[in-house]
């Protein structure tokens, strides 16, 4: 019997779940982070935004990474 | 390159952003309950790097390769995720809604997509994803147990 072949798909899982996490960082860190910046009301020491631009900088790094082979353009 | 760099940069400052968390919440008045972050802020690192590191190791071989990638940020979005309770204060118990279900349901998705695009859930995906699904489930059921109390308590006095 022939095995089930796989469905292929305009987007692959790699992007889908890039731009899933593009959307829950900025939407996850919008209301106690990104918000209260623009407002100039959140105060952290400086290793905060070290962190967070450097994590922030992961996920953009993968989203673009995934897009770019996605669309072979690399 | 770059990638490395940012991994280990965000994987390094994990530690000073927990002990700060954890002033922040012992200043709050939150007593020994702050320093339940202490060890999830750690593994959560630690995993994290062991993941990337993973992928390094494998990059001759695509298919592997991407997927560790993969599994690390599935891994590093978990703040993000658990921030998500801050919209729905009404959901109880936040810490698995937000910070097990919600944040692990990128790793069930990720299975799916990847049988149905690619025939199969590769080992890597599967096994790499049930482990942090466990780990993240432990966390919960030892969360304000006196062994992670004390365990995180000795963890910030060694790092602070």
């Amino acid at each position: 019997m022939k095995a089930a072949s796989p469905i292929k798909s305009r987007f692959s899982l790699f992007l889908i779940i890039g731009l899933i996490g593009l959307f829950g960082a900025f939407g996850g860190f919008m209301s106690t982070f990104f918000i209260p910046i623009s407002k100039g009301v959140f105060k952290a020491p400086t290793i905060i935004y070290i962190h967070g631009a450097l994590a922030f900088s992961w996920i953009l790094l993968y989203a673009s990474q995934t897009f770019l082979i996605h669309y072979k353009n690399y | 390159m770059f990638g490395v760099a940012f991994a280990f940069g965000t994987a390094i400052t994990m530690v000073p952003v927990g002990i700060f968390a954890t002033e922040k919440e012992l200043a709050q008045g939150f007593g020994d309950f702050a320093y339940l972050n202490t060890i999830g802020t750690i593994t959560s690192g630690f995993i994290f790097l062991v993941l990337v590191l993973l992928g390094v190791l494998n990059r001759e071989r695509p298919q592997v390769h991407k997927r560790f990638m993969l599994l690390a940020t599935i891994l590093v979005l978990w703040p993000a995720w658990f921030r998500f309770r801050h919209y729905f204060p009404q959901v109880p118990r936040p810490d698995i809604w937000f910070g097990v279900v919600l944040s692990d349901s990128l790793i069930l998705l990720a299975w799916i997509l990847d049988k149905k695009q690619n025939g199969r859930i590769h080992p890597v995906l599967l096994y790499g994803g049930i482990l942090i699904i466990i780990e993240n489930v432990v966390e919960i059921l030892l969360f304000d147990t006196e062994l992670w109390r004390e365990t995180g308590k000795l963890i910030y006095y060694y790092l602070r």
